[in-house]
């Protein structure tokens, strides 16, 4: 073919020709193109949507404040601090010796220790020091080498150390409770985890980014008790004392308040401080007033008494037979008086065995079973504190021959202190049985009650003349009976002395014994009830009377004694006894005017954190952190960290100065937002706008908007606060 | 002879969309990269600003410059070119990118390539147009205009830049079959250049690299991670895209997202709407420019009409198609789009030229009525 050959118009019409194959075949390619879009943008559109959110999001856990433990006056039983940990990357260490010899400054062991950590090959994370104090770090946790990594991890902190330990419990490693109230009130206590959705960049750095989900951690709520925390330390401090004293094996005691159930103080001992844990604290840990069950002796006497009355086959003045060596069903039972015979009142009184095992034949079984029952043996009284041992109660069906005498005086049975000290708190309260509680609020962070427990009765045991007429039986006891070393001038007291051998080797022992006394107050109006127990008294002594009663009456002198306190229950006490008031040294001040709850100010910019402790009026004093130097951008300052932690209350605001360690950020210009204009808006209104910008807030005061912190215009990083100052317009 | 001013605006008209887009496209795209590199988010947004400003001045310019005088500039140009790439070969600026393509001239710093895929076609179609009669020929009529074209896509090869290089070499083969070579002489020609080819791309490893990251991904899906990038960028952005500015691949997850690989942060902040925009603003481009081609009487005009057209075209397609997946990754800007330096310059000036040579489609028949 020679295309020179061809004519003009020939010539245009080939090339015209060959433009539109090329144009084609173009035309192919931007078909190909086409196709492939549709592809990938429509069609399978969704797959890369995940593979982008997936690269693009980074979900971090915010973790929640755990609940505080307040005692019923609102001191701070248990709050929170932080601890850190130190661990390694020993591949992205650069040198490790030096890293190893800065480590072994601050904490004291040898280098080669950490050496051998940071050089550790095939890991890429090997702890070198966990749970180190905030106060001992020495610096090391804002030191930023290479290839360390500091973990910041939340920790509890025991503001009595071993007192009330027992009832709040402790928290492991993983600040989840694992006994007492950190355990029972775990739900309630952790809070939830939040997240935000952190953007990521191709190099893996995060950025906060306002339009990706966040969700703030809701803190745990707070858990405030019954216990108060002086009744718990006169508890604590005198059956400490006593079980030195008569140098027994262990002891508890318990105080309640008769009308409503509160538990108003608890303790065990031996006991511990969950603030420093040691391997020998297991015995000590263990709240034996509500796990520790053992035949309760004389003071079980009380079901064979009240049913006796209650049931009419007895009455204070019926005379009953008591050779101190009687044959009772053919089971020797023995008394340490030598009346012949005693009225009932009597046998009440000087606790005869005897007596009371013939009553309890009259009863028979079916009865004895149920008085014993209602009284809440062999049950659980429903306590919220985990642990409970319900004990043991025969069924009818079970007994022996022996069994009811036996059970009468409180053996073959087993029962818990907590037990003991309600069936007589029964009594106390005119024989209207109440169920024991120990939890009296939960309440949010803003101080807002979320749960309030009410005092419940469980059921009418006895008839209020039956719970009189024992009362006055009881009132006897500590008047003339085994359980004078109980009494107290000018009050009257209603108690029962319990001493009960011990089974050792399966025989019971006479020369170890329980001890208890369980005594109430006043006597015309009962309003407190102390139960103590002595396990194994050694010093001699072993009768309930000798040694539990003289720790009853002080801890009831120390309580009657206490000034200060407005609980009710107290205040009846205080009025009704006829005391030389004694001087208890107050443990702390409680939840007075002065007090304030620390705001939340981490993370914040450091003008809005002085903003907000301003207008709270708290003194402040900020300590810096070495700043970084940036170039076309902007630092800002925001509060790293803050002493005391959020969400707690301090006593006296005038001597609270709050400590904020500064770190300066540096923040690149255009990422910075424009704040909006919220001023006289409503509050809600305000929020909404803030939130859809990007912003976080926070609110003081209550009405509509009066002024805003930055004002509108200023230029902000997203997820940065404004402060929000409300006035109630009239 | 009253000469009416009369460019084809279907083909200024998209050329200038594509340029306003690319000042969003690019201002976006590489905002994170600049920030990170001059600490100034706009840095290189600025210098794109000042680019298409330049260029919409210099395509009004060559649009009124008579195409023809091209002519009597053609040879020195071509002369200077291949001086400027040998010179760049022996040392020019430092390589960049491994590859030694720049002339550093300060604020002028420019590709020579850039220069060189529009000298070449310009004297190509100044040989096809004058040697007309006896272009059929061997010795005298096609070896020397190949001459010419092997020379200055071979110093670009060697650069080495091999997809540019292609790219020029296809479109001076297109306008050698549009002219009335020998279809045989070119087909003997590629025959006898892909042994040579096959032993350049065996000598260099990236370019195997990509070929079966390429095969690899049509095999089973796996694909070299800026591939992966790019399709995240259009997946995600669907339809409707996730919104001008909006774009989070720029965050160092795509490399080159304002250069190579803008295309995919287009389909990403305006999606589907988006790409397929651009796609048809090219089209339009290819089908007006090929129809000036068609109806264009002077033969150098028709030649230089096409040979743009083509090149422009053959960029603007082989981009998108890296960019989707659909042929293997290589170094190809998007013409007007992309932020690439001086080369939105010279592709202004060739389609300055182009609107020149549609002004004149009727005064050369005139002229010739005129003899």
């Amino acid at each position: 073919m020679d295309y020179g050959k061809y004519k003009s118009a020939d010539k245009n019409l080939i090339q015209r020709r060959k433009i539109n194959f090329i144009l084609l075949i173009l035309i192919i390619v931007f078909a190909a193109v086409f196709l492939k879009l549709v592809n990938v943008q429509i069609i399978d559109s969704e797959k890369y949507k995940i593979a982008a959110r997936k690269q693009y999001e980074n979900k971090i856990t915010l973790s929640p404040f755990r609940g505080l433990i307040y005692d019923r006056n609102m001191n701070i039983l248990v709050s929170n601090s932080y601890e850190f940990s130190f661990a390694a990357d020993p591949n992205m260490i650069e040198k490790p010796e030096e890293v190893a010899k800065i480590f072994s400054n601050v904490f004291g062991k040898s280098a080669e220790e950490y050496l051998s950590k940071l050089t550790m090959p095939n890991t890429s994370f090997v702890y070198l020091e966990r749970k180190v104090d905030v106060n001992n770090t020495k610096g090391l946790d804002t030191l930023n080498i290479n290839g360390v990594i500091v973990l910041k991890e939340p920790k509890r902190i025991y503001n009595y150390g071993s007192l009330a330990s027992q009832i709040t419990g402790f928290t492991n490693i993983d600040n989840k409770g694992q006994t007492g109230i950190e355990l029972s009130m775990e739900s309630e206590l952790a809070g939830r985890e939040g997240f935000v959705i952190m953007q990521r960049d191709g190099r893996g750095n995060n950025r906060p980014a306002i339009e990706f989900p966040r969700k703030d951690p809701e803190n745990g709520n707070s858990i405030v008790l019954t216990i108060d925390v002086n009744i718990q330390k006169f508890v604590e401090e005198e059956l400490r004392d006593g079980v030195n004293t008569f140098n027994a094996d262990g002891g508890k005691a318990i105080v309640l308040a008769v009308k409503t159930g509160e538990i108003l103080g608890m303790a065990s001992y031996p006991s511990y401080d969950p603030n420093n844990i040691t391997i020998n604290d297991t015995i000590g840990m263990k709240n034996s007033v509500i796990s520790d069950v053992f035949e309760p002796g004389s003071t079980f006497k009380l079901i064979t008494a009240a049913a006796a009355i209650e049931e009419k086959f007895e009455d204070k003045n019926s005379v009953i037979e008591t050779d101190n060596i009687s044959e009772v069903q053919g089971l020797k039972i023995t008394d340490v008086h030598s009346a012949k015979s005693m009225t009932f009142e009597k046998i009440v009184e000087q606790s005869s065995n005897v007596g009371f095992s013939k009553v309890s034949l009259k009863l028979g079984a079916e009865r004895f079973y149920k008085y014993a029952r209602d009284f809440g043996f062999g049950i659980y009284s429903g306590i919220e504190l985990p642990g409970e041992n319900r004990g043991y109660l025969k069924r009818p069906i079970d007994f022996n021959s022996f069994s009811l005498p036996y059970m009468s005086i409180g053996y073959e049975v087993l029962v818990n202190s907590l037990q003991i000290a309600n069936a007589y708190s029964s009594i106390a309260n005119n024989g209207m049985m109440m169920k024991p509680f120990i939890v009296k609020k939960e309440i949010s962070n803003d101080m807002r009650i979320i749960y309030e427990s009410k005092p419940t009765q469980i059921r009418q045991v006895v008839s209020e003349k039956t719970a009189k007429s024992l009362t006055e039986m009881f009132q006897n006891v500590v008047e003339s009976g085994t359980g004078t070393s109980a009494g107290i001038e000018g009050i009257k007291i209603a108690g029962k002395t319990g001493t009960a051998q011990r089974l050792v080797d399966g025989k019971y022992s006479s020369n170890s014994h329980n001890a208890s006394f369980v005594g109430y107050f006043p006597a015309e109006n009962p309003g407190l009830i102390i139960l103590v127990a002595l396990n194994n008294p050694k010093s001699g002594d072993y009768y309930g009377g000798k040694v539990a009663a003289p720790i009853f009456k002080k801890i009831a002198e120390r309580i009657i004694g206490f000034k200060g306190t407005s609980d009710i229950y107290q205040s009846t006490i205080v009025s009704t006894g006829n005391f030389e008031l004694k001087d208890e040294k107050i443990i702390t001040a409680g939840y007075s005017d002065n007090s304030v709850l620390i705001p939340n100010l981490l993370n914040l910019k450091q003008e809005d954190a002085i903003e907000i402790l301003k207008e709270n009026n708290i003194k402040y004093q900020l300590i810096n952190n070495e700043a970084k130097a940036g170039s076309g951008n902007s630092t800002i300052r925001v509060i790293e960290s803050q002493i005391p932690l959020p969400n707690e209350r301090v006593a006296d605001i005038n001597s609270l100065t709050v400590l904020l360690t500064v770190k300066e950020t540096i923040i690149s210009n255009d990422r910075l937002v424009a704040v909006p204009d919220v001023s006289n808006l409503s509050l809600r209104k305000a929020i909404n706008i803030l939130l859809s910008n990007g912003f976080d807030f926070f609110v003081s005061g209550t009405g509509k908007i009066a002024g805003q912190t930055p004002p509108p215009g200023t230029k902000q990083l997203p997820g940065s606060k404004v402060i929000l100052y409300c006035r109630n317009h009239q | 002879m009253s000469h009416k001013y009369k460019i084809d605006i279907w083909i200024l008209i998209p050329v200038l969309i594509l340029m306003i887009f690319s000042i969003g496209a690019v201002y976006s795209a590489s905002s994170t990269f600049s920030h990170e590199k001059y600490q100034d988010s706009n840095y290189l947004f600025k210098q794109h600003g000042i680019k298409v400003l330049l260029s919409i001045i210099v395509i009004f310019v060559f649009a009124k410059i008579d195409y023809r005088y091209l002519e009597d500039i053609s040879k020195p140009l071509i002369w200077i070119t291949i001086a400027l790439l040998i010179f760049t070969l022996i040392g020019g600026r430092g390589p960049i990118k491994g590859a030694s393509r720049w002339i550093n001239l300060g604020p002028l710093s420019f590709q020579p390539s850039e220069l060189a895929r529009y000298s070449v076609i310009i004297y190509v179609a100044v040989l096809l147009a004058r040697k007309k009669e006896y272009i059929y020929l061997l010795y005298k009529g096609y070896l020397p205009v190949l001459f010419y074209i092997l020379l200055v896509t071979g110093l670009i090869l060697i650069q080495p830049n091999f997809s540019v290089s292609m790219i020029i070499f296809s479109t001076c083969m297109l306008m050698m079959f549009l002219s009335e070579v020998k279809l045989k002489h070119l087909i003997f020609t590629i025959l006898a250049l892909i042994p040579f080819a096959a032993v350049f791309v065996l000598s260099k490893d990236y370019i195997i690299g990509r070929i079966t990251s390429y095969a690899d991904y049509h095999s089973s899906g796996n694909t070299s991670y800026q591939l992966q990038q790019a399709l995240i960028g259009f997946g995600n952005g669907g339809l409707t895209g996730i919104g001008p500015g909006n774009s989070n691949q720029r965050e160092f997850f795509l490399p080159e997202a304002h250069g190579d690989f803008i295309y995919s942060i287009i389909g990403e902040e305006y999606g589907f709407i988006g790409t397929f925009i651009i796609l048809f603003l090219y089209f339009i481009i290819l089908f007006r420019g090929y129809k000036i081609a068609k109806e264009f009487k002077d033969d150098f005009g028709r030649y230089l009409a096409f040979g743009i057209i083509t090149l422009i075209s053959l960029n603007a397609l082989v981009n998108m198609s890296v960019a989707s997946g659909v042929i293997p990754t290589t170094g190809v800007t998007l013409p007007f789009v992309s932020y690439g330096g001086t080369s939105i310059i010279f592709t202004s000036a060739a389609i300055g030229v182009l609107l020149n040579i549609s002004s004149q489609r009727d005064e050369v028949i005139e002229e010739v009525v005129i003899e």
